[in-house]
């Protein structure tokens, strides 16, 4: 039988959120329309990573945020909060600091009190960052056979520098050196004074927005002073090579720092990145995994951050088929260069990615985490919105220019881990 | 929870069709389910399941390359096989629904088997298995356990495969042959879901599908495995950072209402921060830096497993000891209502979150469907809801014994 024709996609405009303000300036964002009563709120703090004093005190400070108030202890808070059937998890990432509850509707009030009761009230006790501790270490040491990890943080440290956010390596040291009194002071510095933004998905009704805005009320926050700078000392080492005694395999990572969202050339630069190695019909995938049969996976990806980015090409190969597994890399980003992408290949490509658009806002959930993201990096939805449209328009000839410029294979860092 | 509408019918080549509209979402998602899966494998040839779901997608004459015209149409695809099944699915912008029909119909009839696919495609599996199961602390001791637990039924091997050369000794008439038996639609179900109406994705479906000819030979294979009778032990060292422990139990097949026992009892010792392994032994006695219960929801007898890290400085037999505390404790004691609603209520919000993506709803509707019947995604929260406290006691009792256990230390070498 015949193929059905194919059509090409039309991305509809980011749908806006339902916004309300409280009188302490406190953003609600919400998304509505979830299958079940179920809800999640996320209230986000400006900072994380970034203004912390010492590495990794905004991670465990998150960590700990269930460990003890000063009305009980962290068992006591954590059976409370799983009776609800409820999940209280905080996270730290580079530029947000994240208390998430997600919770049945009919629970939304308890639960949403006991995450306020720790907001307020979160003591950090010694006893429980001991524990974190010595836990921390030991996954950290398990972390430390696996080759991609070590590729990664190696990697990372070379393109953004060792005291850098975004480079810095997690390092038993600084575990070892995280004491109570600096996640204290992080949390009352950084999070307890300073004005949130939530973020609520699921299916709310009227009465559920007005619970979370008396919750919230009571809260008196201040806006962040902005300020902090973070040089990026990118190593002018080239290839740092790893020794992983035993390993039958290499992890592979090689790359360099770039622009981020806020560049005119990103969107265009992800449609060349598909192309080139973003997604299983990648020259990259296709070649090295498909027709050679080296590796499980290879892609490249262009991480980007609030400030900075970088774009690397990842992979784990047969120790045996290394330098072959280079060479053709080194090829694809050659022929990137020379040769125009073809029409089926620029389809191939424009409209998958015009698919990751869809569903990155289907749904509730899609919404809220796609609109949560973009706030975290300093972005709006309308530039999401131009995302999709500069990819629809962008041809072969300014694929391959923008190869010419970034796919410099013989200038990239390059870390190596194996045997 | 909100009640999952869909509708049935069945093929006259044996094709089980399954249809769930959701008219919120602008996809399509088009899942097959083959019933087929690493029990089915000759014990000298494991891992053939899984490496055939790879050949799944190395094209037909019509499509030599499956995932380019999906990613045409703005989808996505993916796969995975485990010891009981393979499923494979496509999702898609609604405009291209008619895509994956096309292109799995295709390949259920026309798969491209030739000695270059298999031979690049053994490569990429023999990097995974690297890549997953040798390159990664602990990453054998699924290899090791079930050995211990399974004498006798084909869950003894991983669905990556028991070794290496298993995956390099596959051949090409081996490839055919399982294709034929296993990738026809009598052996397979099919559930369309998404922005569909019912009328299309039946009419679809027999358009696309109706046509393909089953295989008459078919017929269901029953393994069993003999009830264990005495303890099994076995110790292993390894350049890994920490010793570890891995207690298994066997324990009924997913339609057994033991199941249900079994599934709040992993509850009750390892869901949530409270949960009794967490706060005794982790938080409290300080012997584990990880711990974690779970089933593993197999057909057949199932595995019942206390997965722990030890702590430094801590012996294994001290640890082992203190494991055993928490289940003694469960199979003596009766578990107090306010524990069992706690992880009811926990269980429950899982639930309604994973029924937010249509995917997960597609994939489950497949499930029940092969265990039987798809409604069964309807029962489930009530079968959670009727556990009493009596029956976990009775289940941890009949159960987690020491006779029915297999106890596998896996040992660091690093720190001897």
């Amino acid at each position: 039988m015949l193929q059905p024709e194919i059509k090409d996609l039309l991305v509809p405009s980011f749908p806006k959120a339902e916004l309300m303000v409280l009188s302490n300036g406190i953003h609600v964002y919400g998304f509505n329309g979830a299958l079940n009563d179920v809800l999640r709120l996320d209230m986000v703090f400006d900072g994380g990573r970034w203004v912390e004093d010492r590495p990794l005190t905004a991670e465990a400070t998150a960590k700990l945020f269930k460990a003890g108030n000063t009305h009980r202890d962290a068992f006591s808070i954590e059976t409370a909060i799983d009776s609800l059937g409820a999940t209280i998890k905080a996270s730290s990432g580079y530029h947000g600091f994240t208390l998430s509850l997600y919770v049945m509707r009919k629970h939304l009030k308890e639960a949403l009190e006991l995450l306020l009761e720790c907001f307020f009230e979160a003591t950090f006790p010694g006893k429980e960052l001991d524990i974190h501790k010595r836990n921390a270490i030991a996954k950290l040491k398990v972390n430390q056979e696996k080759p991609d990890f070590l590729a990664e943080m190696a990697f990372k440290e070379m393109i953004f520098g060792v005291r850098h956010p975004y480079g810095y390596r997690i390092d038993e040291a600084y575990i070892d050196a995280l004491d109570h009194s600096h996640l204290l002071s992080y949390f009352e510095q950084h999070i307890r004074v300073i004005l949130p933004d939530i973020y609520v998905a699921g299916r709310y009704a009227e009465s559920d927005i007005s619970i979370i805005a008396q919750a919230l009320s009571v809260l008196q926050p201040q806006p962040r002073q902005e300020g902090i700078l973070h040089a990026v000392e990118t190593s002018p080492e080239r290839k740092v090579y790893i020794h992983k005694p035993g390993a039958s395999q290499v992890s592979v990572m090689s790359g360099k720092r770039l622009f981020n969202k806020q560049h005119p050339d990103y969107a265009a630069f992800v449609l060349m990145n598909t192309v080139f190695g973003g997604y299983f019909g990648s020259r990259l995938m296709l070649n090295i995994r498909e027709e050679k049969g080296y590796t499980y996976g290879i892609y490249s990806s262009l991480q980007t951050y609030r400030y900075d980015a970088a774009f690397y090409i990842q992979t784990d190969t047969g120790t045996e088929y290394l330098s072959a597994c280079m060479e053709e890399i080194k090829k694809e980003c050659i022929r990137m260069q020379e040769e125009p992408v073809s029409d089926y290949e620029l389809r191939q490509a424009r409209n998958y990615l015009m698919g990751k658009f869809l569903t990155r806002m289907d749904g509730p959930f899609a919404q809220m985490e796609t609109f949560k993201n973009y706030s975290i990096e300093g972005l709006n939805m309308e530039m999401f919105d131009n995302f999709a449209s500069i990819i629809a328009q962008t041809d072969a000839a300014a694929i391959q220019q923008l190869a010419q410029r970034h796919l410099d294979f013989e200038s990239f860092h390059e870390v190596i881990v194996g045997a | 929870m909100a009640f999952i509408h869909f509708s049935k019918k069945v093929l006259n080549n044996g094709l089980c069709v399954l249809h769930h509209e959701d008219t919120t979402t602008p996809f399509v998602v088009l899942n097959l389910l083959y019933k087929v899966g690493a029990r089915d494998e000759d014990p000298s040839r494991t891992g053939f399941a899984h490496l055939f779901e790879h050949l799944m997608f190395e094209g037909t004459k019509a499509v030599p390359y499956f995932d380019g015209p999906l990613q045409e149409a703005g989808g996505e695809n993916n796969a995975f096989t485990n010891n009981d099944y393979t499923n494979y699915y496509d999702i898609v912008p609604a405009v291209n629904l008619e895509i994956p029909f096309w292109l799995e119909a295709d390949r259920m009839q026309h798969l491209k088997i030739n000695h270059e696919s298999l031979n690049v495609q053994k490569k990429v599996v023999i990097e995974e298995f690297k890549e997953n199961y040798i390159n990664q602390p602990y990453g054998d001791a699924f290899h090791i356990l079930r050995e211990m637990v399974y004498e006798q039924h084909p869950y003894r091997w991983p669905t990556i495969g028991k070794e290496i050369s298993h995956i390099k000794d596959a051949t090409l008439k081996d490839v055919k042959a399982f294709f034929r038996k296993y990738y026809v639609p009598n052996n397979a179900i099919l559930v369309i879901s998404g922005n569909i109406q019912e009328e299309q994705a039946f009419e679809l479906a027999k358009k696309w599908m109706g046509a393909i000819p089953p295989n008459l030979e078919l017929e269901l294979k029953i393994y069993t495995e003999p009830e264990q009778k005495s303890a099994r032990q076995s110790t292993v060292f390894a350049s890994v950072p920490q010793d570890s422990i891995y207690l298994a139990f066997q324990m009924p097949g997913r339609l057994d209402p033991g199941y249900y026992h079994a599934d709040v009892l992993t509850d009750i010792l390892s869901t949530g921060t409270s949960s009794r392994l967490h706060q005794r032994l982790l938080k409290e006695q300080g012997l584990f830096s990880e711990i974690d219960a779970y089933i593993s929801g197999s057909n057949d007898t199932g595995m019942f497993i206390v997965e722990g890290r030890v702590s430094a400085g801590v012996k294994v037999d001290d640890a082992l000891a203190a494991i055993w505390e928490q289940l003694n404790d469960l199979r003596m004691n009766l578990v107090s209502p306010v524990e069992l609603e706690k992880v009811k209520n926990k269980m429950l919000t899982y639930m309604n979150f994973s029924d937010a993506s249509l995917l997960n709803r597609t994939i489950s509707l497949a499930y029940y469907e092969m265990l039987g019947d798809a409604q069964l995604i309807n029962e489930e929260e009530d079968r959670f809801e009727a556990v009493t406290a009596e029956e976990v006691q009775l289940f941890a009792e009949s159960y987690l014994r020491p006779e029915k256990s297999s106890t596998l230390f896996y040992l660091s070498n690093l720190t001897r």
